[in-house]
């Protein structure tokens, strides 16, 4: 098999990220001659989605100490040289995993009622900076946990080598919005399975037995997703026509949570029937949320009224336009999703941004690919296969080969064939790091994957009434 | 230039995407495709249609007339000739046996559903519906209601669906309190549901009706409630006509002050 592989392209990319399978899509789809590869045996790099074993694999994977990969050798002509690759799994580091329910079934139904919601913890963290700080919530006080979770999600993965690629803005974007959701509706779609047999009769306690059966239900995301309907990633899968090899699922609600000791999980109110059916804020406040909505989806038409506000920070136009704190909460928190400092312009963008993603697929402004985010690279790939790329998983890169003197990549050498190139296309964590700016420091981002039996939303409100 | 605002929209869910798709063929490829299957498609429907008027001519109605209908109707659910040679079949091969006419009732259900797929504002398909349901021995109401409501989640302003569920209430004695609160949860959903309100206005009295010398349409505890809403409706879009319509008539019967 091997020796029918052609050996010269015109493209080689390697490793399955989403920004490099969208450079192989684009590239396969003018015509280039595309070989993809990547040495694990499933597509994605950091944006894989996993069963449950296939996580607990991973996390085994990259706390193993990595075994050296021996640079290769082959006939060079002169004037050529062989320089190493990184290891990519250099990128994580604190990687953990934690139970919170037995390895084995209970004999007897315990008389307790089950209190612990979370089940089991992968806390990943990306990134090689030393400031990572690990957000481990802990099942005894479930208030804090979802607040940590979210704050721990924060936007882009730091070192992906193509940079201006068109999806990037909407990288940013939609990453910031895991800020509010990501677990909360994750989990959601995970238990849905179980909760349907829990109907009947009192909550199930369950067992790392018994979920690692059920390993195949999961689909947990290394980097999870949201995507603006009418974000330009989503134009992009649509152009392309990438959106019919992936199903996706509008997110039902948006949460937020509102601070302090005594906080809760509110339920964001984005679109006109959530303001009609809100409880969260006051007769007044509908009208004025409602008014700054609709004044925020058109802003630009407006000039006048913004002139002195746009280079001030948002929260002192949002006080300027009367909006309560409690409104200020929902539209910097979750709508707008800037911080404390943003400046005007950005805050009335991403407002925009939320809204005009509105209404176009369902009631809020995202979806999510339905079996993780692992499937846009894949679906990126699929379309590059069908013109005529070729995929080799498990095929890892010992070197790359270049011109000593005018330092222009060749091709590369894996499992000691040679491959040639015009272009490489390799993400900055493989990429050599000779090649890489040295002082650059690189700020880290922390995840945690949750899995839990039961929606966070409900789980909060019951716990309060339960203590009140 | 106004641009739709994608705020107010409501659309439905996006269609299930298929697995596995071929390579995009160019356009005039498909174009010439898509002209012949059309071709073929209008000479098999032709066939289909004149070979239902010979059946009809020769009053041989058949399981073969039946079938040929259906097909007819699946493809275009708006020929009103074709549901009436339909249903004169359908009567012509009635069974005396209660259990088999019921068999063939809920059969026409299921093929009305599939015509509704194809256009479900279809005049005919809704008529033939009613019909089906007053043929019944005995018709299973509590399915209809159901079908009311998804098809006005498919579309909240369907006339055809609203007078089918006005229809369906009538017949099954379906609680005014349950269609109370599925008008709830209509104008919940989109408050701008003219039809929704409306049909609140003609529940109402009927669940809470006022005492005989009250100036009001409904009884008072139910008036405050409908206020409250009408005003969180109003406080959130006032540029939006049909709460203001629904209020028109919640307070219009007052009494007129002296002059």
């Amino acid at each position: 098999m091997d020796d029918d592989l052609p050996t010269q392209y015109e493209v080689i990319v390697v490793g399955t990220g989403l920004v490099e399978c969208v450079v192989a899509a684009a590239a396969a789809r003018v015509g280039k001659k595309v070989l993809h590869i990547d040495k694990n045996d499933y597509y994605g790099v950091q944006w894989a989605s996993f069963t449950l074993k296939g996580a607990q694999q991973w996390v085994d994977e990259v706390t193993a100490t990595p075994a050296p990969t021996p640079p290769g050798d082959c006939e060079l002509e002169e004037g050529e040289q062989l320089v190493g690759v990184a290891n990519p799994s250099v990128d994580y580091s604190g990687v953990k995993q934690t139970w919170h329910v037995p390895k084995e079934p209970l004999p007897s139904p315990s008389p307790e009622p089950a209190s612990a919601a979370p089940v089991e913890q992968v806390v990943p963290v990306e990134g090689s900076g030393g400031e990572n700080t690990q957000l481990m919530g802990t099942p005894d006080t479930p208030p804090a946990t979802p607040q940590d979770t979210t704050q721990s999600i924060v936007p882009v993965t730091p070192q992906d080598a193509v940079q201006d690629k068109p999806q990037d803005t909407a990288q940013d974007a939609v990453e910031a919005t895991a800020q509010e959701m990501s677990p909360a509706e994750q989990s959601q779609d995970s238990s849905s399975t179980k909760s349907e047999k829990e109907e009947s009769g009192r909550k199930k306690e369950w067992s790392q037995e018994e979920l690692l059966k059920l390993s195949r239900k999961f689909n947990l995301d290394l980097a999870p997703k949201l995507l603006y309907s009418q974000g330009p990633m989503v134009e992009l899968l649509i152009s392309s026509n990438i959106a019919r090899y992936v199903e996706f699922k509008c997110i039902s609600r948006v949460l937020t949570w509102r601070g302090g000791d005594d906080g809760s999980l509110l339920v964001v109110p984005c679109s006109r029937s959530d303001v009609f059916t809100t409880s969260a804020v006051s007769l007044v406040e509908k009208r004025l949320l409602m008014k700054f909505l609709e004044f925020c989806h058109q802003y630009d038409r407006h000039p006048e009224q913004l002139e002195e506000h746009l280079d001030k920070p948002f929260v002192d136009f949002l006080r300027s336009r009367k909006l309560t704190d409690n409104l200020i909460h929902f539209v910097t928190e979750a709508i707008g999703m800037v911080g404390e400092g943003a400046g005007c312009r950005e805050g009335l963008e991403r407002t925009r941004a939320f809204l005009t993603s509105l209404g176009r697929y369902g009631t809020t402004p995202f979806l999510f690919s339905m079996y993780g985010s692992g499937e846009l690279p894949q679906a990126f790939c699929r379309l590059c296969a069908v013109f005529e790329g070729i995929y080799i998983l498990r095929k890892p890169i010992s070197s790359l080969v270049v011109d000593s003197s005018s330092h222009t990549c060749l091709g590369l050498l894996s499992e000691g064939q040679r491959f040639t190139c015009n272009h490489l296309v390799m993400s900055a964590s493989h990429a050599p790091r000779e090649y890489l700016p040295q002082d650059e420091s690189t700020l880290g981002v922390s995840r945690a994957v949750f899995l839990t039996d039961r929606l966070v939303y409900i789980n909060i409100a019951c716990l309060m009434h339960s203590v009140s | 230039m106004s641009e739709p605002c994608l705020f107010y929209a409501h659309c439905g869910e996006q269609d299930a995407q298929v697995h596995g798709r071929l390579k995009i063929k160019t356009t005039a490829e498909q174009a010439a495709e898509k002209k012949k299957e059309r071709e073929e498609k209008q000479k098999l429907y032709l066939a289909g249609l004149s070979k239902v008027f010979e059946k009809r001519a020769s009053e041989t109605y058949d399981e073969e007339c039946l079938k040929t209908t259906a097909q007819l109707l699946a493809a275009n659910p708006d020929a009103t000739t074709l549901w009436n040679i339909r249903r004169e079949a359908l009567l012509a091969g009635k069974s005396e046996n209660e259990e088999l006419w019921s068999e063939v009732l809920q059969g026409e259900l299921k093929m009305i559903v599939a015509c509704l797929g194809k256009n479900h504002k279809s005049y005919g398909a809704w008529h033939h519906r009613c019909w089906v349901m007053e043929n019944f021995p005995n018709p299973p109401w509590a399915d209809e209601v159901k079908l009311c409501d998804s098809y006005l989640k498919l579309d909240e302003r369907n006339f055809h669906c609203w007078d089918y569920r006005r229809f369906v209430v009538a017949g099954s004695k379906q609680q005014p309190e349950d269609e109370l609160k599925a008008s709830q949860q209509l104008i919940e959903h989109n408050l701008s549901n003219y039809s929704a309100w409306h049909y609140r206005s003609k529940l109402l009295p009927l669940v809470h009706p006022p005492p005989a010398t009250s100036p009001h349409p409904v009884a008072e505890q139910a008036l405050i409630k409908e206020l409250q809403m009408v005003v969180e409706a109003v406080f959130t879009d006032p540029s939006d006509q049909s709460p203001w319509f629904f209020l028109r008539w919640l307070v219009g019967r007052q009494e007129k002050g002296p002059r």
